[in-house]
This record gives structure tokens, C-alpha cells and sequence, in this order.
């Protein structure tokens, strides 16, 4: 029986192989780096290059997915909500600063619904410090909230999915139905700058750009250190028989929790910049079907891999505006086909079918458990 | 007084059609496991179903067919949904048993597949359903409340339905072999129940009475792709809020939440009563992990 | 029967599923140091038992106190292993995607703060090692635990039952599925843990119970029938009459 010596797992931690995980790690960071903020720049119009800072948004959204998915065995079908809180907050501050540049107190829908004075929970988004800091800690509180409540009663599996639903349609209903507070279907929109700088302008633009790769590889390289570290593997334990890791004296509750607020920063941090690139957030961004689209880009990229979301982020971002564009009327049967391929297919995803076969043509065990194929094995309910 | 009674009935009707819909998911959820996000679909299928039936009587017998078309329409319902259900459970469930979770994607991705296919067929606008003249106007109990016929007619189409259903899983052969495979698969296996037939028949049954909630449903309103959608996420709370395995804990929840939306709707707003259901519902879990009814085991 | 100065006080305990008794009234104490040995027919509640110490099963009446002052009644699962209690499951349950030092690693994390455990400074590699050559697993430290033999996957929970250094070690038909080697093993890991442990050994195999066992209670029927030493106990008419009728116990496969 053969050894599975891998050095990004959980080999004893000499700095050797510390480094050289550190190396292994940082090499898809390096790729992607020169392919996001060197290549893409020079080779796609500014239109395109706008939709591939969407994609990437979705990318980090899927990063947290895949941390509370893929290693952590929780399903998450409204992550919309923690995205739409990140993004509704920067958003906020954008209209008001808009209203200020035309020399009004409030934002215009406001003033189209009949109100005249900003509302009390408006009030600390003038200031961008704070609604910076609203971006990050809103969901993420509110997520640890939510987490602590609903794991302390032991609630999990497709339970906990279906609860998560009902949370993002819920807050999209309360967005809608508050139209006069929020911009209702419309959503928030027509903001005009940030940071003093023009949104309008093509510099702005790829200021925002950059600021998005960025964030995307912070982010990528923070969940790699927590699923890397001894915290990954309790992670990874829960997902394999919550019940034993209670048995070996963790809070289950607190650790899920934990994870699941991390999850929720950054669904938070690429709401904001979403907004700020596409130009408008809205609750059609943030309800149920969007929310299950993000976790489809896990299912196709690779769960349990950190690098498959952002592979499976870009590609079906890219394939869904191609077939959008080419297929207006009937798009939709080729994205519920994939959804079902990938599922039926190959459940491993792209990256996690890539890592296998790399295991079998460097001749190991062909029993090797990469994350991913763990991911999709020890799945219950 | 007349608008308490009122909003009583309303949330009787809402709550039974929620009951009816939940019905065919607690089986598919609560009882095989299966996530099945189609589930809404199987809805809209029903409802389309009556819309066709009616293009079908009128075409053949003219006005006439107005009135008659609807009762055909629940038994065919029933049996069309029933067997697309069953298709369903024999091409793409049946691959993914164990993977709760990879189900919940597929089925998502064949409820999206099945929305194109109604626009494509019926094109994306909704459409409407004549209703039989012997289920328009109502009983006038007083100025402000009405009782419809039509919903009068659902609530007696939704108890008969469960209590079909009461009957055929505890006291037919057919339901003893159902709840055998679903306490213990390998032993109903080895005293030779088919336990994949089963399931299919099970989800079958499951779909089935899903299209003749859209049956029922297509009496209320208009018909269009996305007629499921509304339902799918109140019908699961209601199945988890139910209890897994009991029909008297999924009719209690069903009836709840019935009452909660519509009792909160009328004190507030649409949405925050919705809201406001969904965190009682959160806040109940808390007690009662396990739901209204629950059976402690091993 | 009370004892104040023993690790495991129960009193009176009872619990019943659907109407159906499983513990009835069932009292037994525990020295600090012992290795008790519980036997019993199928279904007399040795596992509901231990059930109910580690806290997956929650008592309908009765007391149980551990190590003279703490009451067991409403504590969490993890909070009795940090006041010392550790289990180990009838089916051996180990973390199937992690290798056999990741299973360990995590069990000797429990005490240690997340914060630390996401910083990574927490493996103390020593420790987990130790652990692992205590249970003759460390030329399988690197292998994904999925890929052990079932009794290679019970040592790996006795791995991480030692690594906590529980108080009490309530151990569910350890040897099961093992060899006969591996279960002269075990036993003589058990006593070495004598003494500075207690543990709480649930067996059907007899041979192993008459070779390495001291005191043994047996159950019936959700309480005790009679407690002693494996030559009393086999003489009595009780037990005699008890396991007349139920089907030899007999070793294992493998032995």
C-alpha cells in the first residue's frame, strides 16, 4: 500500500515543505495574475473587460462557496443576500454622493416616492470609511448571526439549504417591498463616482478593474491559508461526520458559524465591487436564482479546490454571455443542460477531474482522495 | 368581524393549496431524500395541462367543453405530471441517490429546461383559464365575505386528495411496500419488495399530485412558466417545518403557514408578512429541530 | 450504591424510545483508574449507555455525575470531552477525507483556539506522532484514513482518543474485526492506560474479556444483572440463564 505523500496535505509542517506548499500555492496566483491584469487588458475591448470584472465578483463569491461547500459541507443556495449587502452598501454611499453632486440632500427616488429627508438607517452611509467598513462587516455579522442561530439547532444539510433560500427571498421581497427606502425593483443606480473619481471614465473603469484582481487573489490566497492551516482540516472534518468532531470537543456550531461569516465578507466585498462596475445593484441580483447560479460555477469549476471556482466563475460567466448574445431565445436550455451535465458528468468539476488525472499520470495510487472527489463522496444530508 | 372570517378563509384556501403542493414534496423530500427542485414545474405542468384540456374540449365540442373540460383535467393532470415525474426519477434521480445535494443542482437545472420548454410550447406571456361556469360566483355569507365556489371546490379537491393519499400508504399493499423501502431499503430488497420500482412510483405519486395543485391553481389565476417558482421555497419550509414522515405534522404546517402569511400580509405588508413567516418559522426550528410532529429513534 | 470519589457516578438511569425501555433505573459506578468491562446480550444497553455519558442520547430520569462534581445533564457533546470524557463508536468513525496524522491533528486541536488553529501555529507534530506509534500507526501517518483496514480505522480512533488524554475513555466494542495479534494489542494498550485512566470497555468477545478484563458488569434488559470478576460472573446462575437461549458468544473473525 502506497503512502500518499502530498505536500500541500497535512504533511508534518517542517519549513521545507512549508515553502514548498507556499510555492505550489502560489503559482495559480502568479497564472492568474498575468492572465487577469496583464493579458486581459491588452486583448479585450473595454466593454468585455467590464464583463470579465463581473465574472470575477462571481469568482469570489464562489471562493467562499467553495469554503463552506466544498469543505465544509454546507450548502448555501442565498448567498445573493450576503453579495447584496456588500454591494447595497457601497451602492447607498454612491447615491447619496450623487445626490450631493446635484446639490441634493437625498438620493432621487427618494424624492420621486415622496420622502424628504434621508432615513435614520441611510444616515451612516454618507460617510465612506464606514460604508466601506458596512461592505465587509454587515454580512459578515449578520451571517455569523445567522449561522450561530440556525447551527445551534443542529440544522444542516438540505435543511439548511432550503432555509437559506427562503433567506434570500426574503430579503429581496423586503427590497422590493420597501420601494421608497431601497429603490425597490429598480435597485440602485445612476451613481456617478467614488473615491472623488469619475465612474463614467474608461480610467475609473480600469482602476476598478485592477482593484478587482486584487481583491480577487487576496481573497483566493486568504482561503487557501484557513483550508491549509489546522482550521482547513477541522473543516474538512465536519463536512466528513459533523456529529465525530462534536465527539472530539469542537463547537461545531461556532466553527460553521465561522466559516460561513468568512464565506459572507467575501460574497460582501464582490458585491461592492460589483456594483461599482456594472453600475447598478438590484434585488434581481441578489434572490434565489442568482444564488443558486453561484453555486453552480463551484459545481463546474471543482469543489473543494479553491482554484475551480474562479475557473468554473469565468467560464460560465463567458459561456452564458456568449449564449445569451447568440441564442437570446433559447439560451436557457443550454444553461439547465449544464447544470445537469456538470452534475451528472463530471461532479468533480473541472479542476477536481484535471487534479485527478494528474495524480493517476504521475503514477500514484489511483485511490488518491483529492479534495474535490472527497468533496462530492462524502456528501449527506 | 367579516374581514377576520374572511382573512380565516382566505388562509384556509392559501394554506390548502400549500398543503396540496407539499403533499407530493414530502414524499420526494421528506421521505426518498431527494431534493427535487422541479418540483414547481411539475405545478406548472399540471396547470398547462388544464389550459390545453380546455383549448381541446372547446375545439371539439365547442362552448359546451367549457364547462365539462375541468374535470377531465385533474385526473390527466395528475397522470401527466405523474409520468414525467417518473421519467425524472428514472433518468437523473436514480444516478444521484446519496448526493442530496448534487440533486437539488440537476433538478434545478431540468426546472430550467422545463420553463424553456414552456415558453417555447406556449410562448412566455401568461395565459388564462376559462373558469366552468359551475365554479364562478361564490356563497355570500355576508356583504364583506365571500366564500368562491372555486376555492370551496380546491379545499374539497385538496381533502380528498390527502385523505387518497392517507388511505393508499396505510392501508393498500402498494403502501405498505412504499413506507417497507422507505424504513429499510435492503430488507423490503430482500423480502423481494422492488425497491427502484417503488421509487419511482413514489415520485411519480409525488409529481402527480404537484400537477393537480396546478390544476387547482390555474382555477385562481393566470398560467406561465414561472407559475412554480412562487411555491417551490413555501413548500419546502413547510415540509421541514412538518416534520418528516407524519401527514398530520405537513398539514399542521401547511395550514400555519396558510394563516401566518395571510394574518401577517393583512397586518402589514405582503413582503414583511412574508418575512415575518419565515422568522417564526427560524425561530420555531430552534425548539424543535425536528419540526411540528416528530418520532425519536435510535 | 454511591461512591463519592468515583469518575463516573449513575444513578438511577432511565431511557426510553418510543415507549420502549432500553435503560431501566440502571445504577454503576466507576473508580478513578479502573478498566471496567460491560457485557451484556444485544439490546441490553450498553451502547445507549454510553450514549448517554457522552451525550448523544439525552436521559428521560436518573443522574449521572463525573469525576465527583460534574453533572452531566444538560452538557453539550464537546463540553464532556473537555471536561475529559472521550468516546470511541462502535463503527469506527474517523474523518474518511483526512489522512491518518490530519484525523489526529484535529483531535488534538479540540482545546486549542480557533484563532490559533487558523493561524496554523497549533500541531504539536510530536504529540500526534506519539499517539500514532502508541496505536502501531506510523508508517500509515500519511495514508487518507479511507484506505485503512477496518481495524487499522479503529486504532486511528484510539489514536485520537489518546492524544485528548481523557479522564474517562468509553471504548464500544474495540477489537471488533480485528485479528487476533491486534487484539493482544489493544488489550495491552488498555492496560497500560490502567491506573492513570478509566476506562469503559463494551465486548462480545469473550476470550478478550476473560484475557485482560478485572471487574465486568453485565447488563440485561436496561440494568445491571450482576457485577464481578469474569470466573463469578460465568458461574452465575443469573448470567447463565441470561445468555441461555441467545447465541454463543464467540470470537471474532480472525482470531
Amino acid at each position: 500500500m502506497e503512502q500518499t505523500i502530498g505536500t500541500q496535505r497535512g504533511l508534518a509542517p517542517t519549513p521545507a515543505s512549508r515553502l514548498i506548499g507556499l510555492a505550489q500555492g502560489l503559482l495559480p496566483v502568479v497564472v492568474l495574475a498575468v492572465v487577469l491584469g496583464v493579458i486581459a487588458p491588452m486583448v479585450l475591448s473595454d466593454f468585455r473587460l467590464s464583463l470579465l470584472g463581473k465574472f470575477m465578483c462571481f469568482a469570489m463569491i464562489a471562493i467562499g462557496l467553495d469554503l463552506i461547500w466544498g469543505y465544509t459541507g454546507m450548502l448555501s443556495l442565498g448567498h445573493g443576500v450576503w453579495f447584496g449587502l456588500g454591494g447595497y452598501a457601497l451602492a447607498m454611499h454612491m447615491k447619496i454622493v450623487a445626490a450631493q453632486e446635484l446639490g441634493d440632500p437625498i438620493p432621487d427616488f427618494m424624492t420621486w416616492s415622496g420622502i424628504h429627508a434621508l432615513p435614520f438607517f441611510w444616515k451612516p452611509f454618507v460617510s465612506l470609511p464606514v460604508s466601506l467598513a458596512a461592505v465587509v462587516l454587515v454580512p459578515g455579522i449578520l451571517a455569523f448571526c445567522f449561522g450561530l442561530l440556525v447551527f445551534r439547532s443542529r440544522v444542516k444539510g438540505a435543511y439548511f439549504s432550503i432555509i437559506t433560500q427562503a433567506l434570500a427571498l426574503s430579503l429581496s421581497i423586503m427590497i422590493v417591498g420597501k420601494q421608497e427606502w431601497t429603490g425597490g425593483t429598480n435597485g440602485l443606480t445612476s451613481y456617478t463616482s467614488l473615491f472623488g473619481m469619475n465612474l463614467m471614465s474608461p480610467a475609473t473603469q480600469h482602476t476598478l478593474y485592477y482593484a478587482t484582481v486584487i481583491a480577487l487573489l487576496v481573497i483566493y490566497l486568504a482561503a487557501k491559508w484557513i483550508v491549509s492551516s489546522p482550521f482547513g482540516r477541522v473543516m474538512i472534518a465536519i463536512r466528513d461526520d459533523e456529529d465525530r468532531v462534536r465527539f472530539t470537543g469542537y463547537n461545531v456550531g461556532v466553527v460553521k458559524a465561522i466559516v460561513f461569516a468568512i464565506s459572507a465578507m467575501f460574497a460582501g466585498v464582490a458585491g461592492a465591487l460589483f456594483a461599482t462596475q456594472v453600475g447598478i445593484i438590484s434585488p434581481a441580483d441578489i434572490a434565489i436564482v442568482p444564488s443558486i447560479e453561484f453555486v453552480l460555477l463551484v459545481a463546474v469549476g471543482g469543489r473543494g479546490t479553491l482554484l475551480g471556482p474562479i475557473i468554473g466563475a469565468l467560464l460560465v460567466g463567458g459561456a452564458r454571455s456568449a449564449l445569451s448574445e447568440n441564442f437570446p431565445a433559447s439560451w436557457q436550455f443550454f444553461y439547465g443542460a449544464l447544470f445537469v451535465g456538470a452534475v451528472l458528468l463530471f461532479p468533480a468539476g473541472l479542476v477536481g477531474v484535471v487534479q485527478q488525472q494528474w495524480k493517476r499520470w504521475r503514477g500514484k495510487s489511483s485511490k488518491i482522495a483529492t479534495p474535490a472527489s472527497m468533496a462530492v463522496s462524502t456528501e449527506e444530508v | 368581524m367579516d374581514i377576520v372570517l374572511s382573512q380565516l378563509f382566505n388562509g384556509l384556501s392559501y394554506g390548502s393549496i400549500l398543503l396540496l403542493v407539499a403533499v407530493g414534496l414530502a414524499f420526494s423530500f421528506g421521505l426518498m431524500n431527494v431534493i427535487n427542485m422541479a418540483h414547481g414545474e411539475f405545478i406548472m405542468v399540471g396547470a398547462y395541462t388544464a389550459y390545453v384540456l380546455e383549448q381541446v374540449f372547446t375545439g371539439a365540442l365547442g362552448p359546451a367543453g367549457a364547462s365539462i373540460y375541468f374535470v377531465a383535467a385533474i385526473p390527466v393532470a395528475f397522470v401527466i405530471a405523474g409520468i414525467m415525474g417518473m421519467i425524472l426519477e428514472r433518468t437523473l434521480i436514480r444516478r444521484l441517490y446519496g448526493r442530496p445535494l448534487d440533486t437539488l443542482l440537476a433538478t434545478w437545472g431540468v426546472s430550467l429546461l422545463l420553463q424553456q420548454g414552456a415558453r417555447s410550447l406556449f410562448g412566455a406571456q401568461n395565459v388564462q383559464v376559462t373558469v366552468p361556469n359551475w365554479l364562478r360566483g361564490g356563497i355570500d355569507v355576508s356583504g364583506q365575505f365571500t366564500m368562491p365556489y372555486s376555492r370551496l371546490f380546491i379545499l374539497v379537491l385538496v381533502t380528498a386528495c390527502v385523505a387518497g393519499v392517507y388511505y393508499y400508504i396505510g392501508k393498500t399493499a402498494a403502501g405498505r411496500r412504499m413506507r417497507a423501502v422507505m424504513q429499510n431499503r435492503e430488507v423490503a430488497n430482500a423480502l423481494g419488495v422492488d425497491a427502484p420500482r417503488v421509487d419511482m412510483l413514489t415520485f411519480g405519486l409525488a409529481s402527480g399530485l404537484a400537477g393537480i395543485a396546478g390544476c387547482a391553481l390555474a382555477l385562481l389565476g393566470s398560467v406561465g412558466p414561472t407559475l412554480g417558482t412562487k411555491w417551490i421555497v413555501d413548500a419546502f419550509l413547510v415540509v421541514i417545518l412538518g416534520g418528516i414522515g407524519q401527514l398530520v405534522g405537513t398539514i399542521v404546517a401547511a395550514l400555519s403557514i396558510g394563516w401566518g402569511n395571510v394574518i401577517l400580509e393583512f397586518f402589514s405588508t405582503a413582503a414583511l408578512g412574508k418575512v415575518l413567516v419565515f422568522l417564526i418559522v427560524i425561530a420555531f426550528l430552534q425548539f424543535r429541530p425536528a419540526g411540528i410532529v416528530s418520532r425519536r429513534g435510535r | 450504591m454511591q461512591a463519592h470519589d468515583a469518575i463516573l457516578d449513575v444513578q438511577e438511569l432511565t431511557v426510553s424510545f418510543d415507549g420502549f425501555t432500553v435503560l431501566n433505573k440502571l445504577s454503576l459506578y466507576v473508580m478513578p483508574g479502573e478498566l471496567r468491562f460491560l457485557i451484556g446480550p444485544n439490546g441490553a444497553g450498553k451502547t445507549t449507555l454510553m450514549d448517554v455519558v457522552s451525550g448523544k442520547v439525552r436521559a428521560d430520569a436518573g443522574s449521572i455525575t463525573f469525576d465527583g462534581s460534574h453533572a452531566l445533564n444538560r452538557a453539550a457533546e464537546d463540553e464532556r470531552v473537555r471536561m475529559g470524557i472521550g468516546r470511541k463508536f462502535q463503527t469506527p468513525s474517523v474523518f474518511s477525507s483526512l489522512t491518518c496524522f490530519e484525523n489526529v491533528e484535529v483531535a488534538a486541536g479540540y482545546r486549542k483556539g480557533l484563532a490559533r488553529l487558523m493561524l496554523g501555529r497549533a500541531t504539536d507534530v510530536e504529540r500526534v506522532m506519539w499517539a500514532l506509534e502508541r496505536v502501531g500507526l506510523t508508517a500509515r501517518a500519511h495514508m487518507v484514513s479511507s484506505d485503512l483496514s477496518h481495524g487499522e480505522r479503529q486504532w486511528l480512533e484510539i489514536a485520537m482518543l489518546l492524544v485528548q488524554d481523557p479522564k474517562l475513555l468509553l471504548l464500544d466494542e474495540p477489537v471488533a474485526g480485528m485479528t487476533r495479534e491486534e487484539r493482544e494489542r489493544t488489550g495491552e494498550l488498555f492496560q497500560a492506560l490502567e491506573g492513570s485512566h478509566s476506562l469503559i470497555v463494551t465486548e462480545h468477545d469473550m476470550d478478550f474479556v476473560r484475557q485482560f478484563s478485572r471487574v465486568v458488569t453485565v447488563l440485561h434488559m436496561g440494568s445491571v444483572l450482576c457485577e464481578g470478576r469474569i470466573e463469578e460472573i460465568q458461574r452465575d446462575e443469573r448470567v447463565q440463564a441470561v445468555y441461555l437461549g441467545h447465541a454463543r458468544e464467540t470470537a471474532g473473525p480472525g482470531a
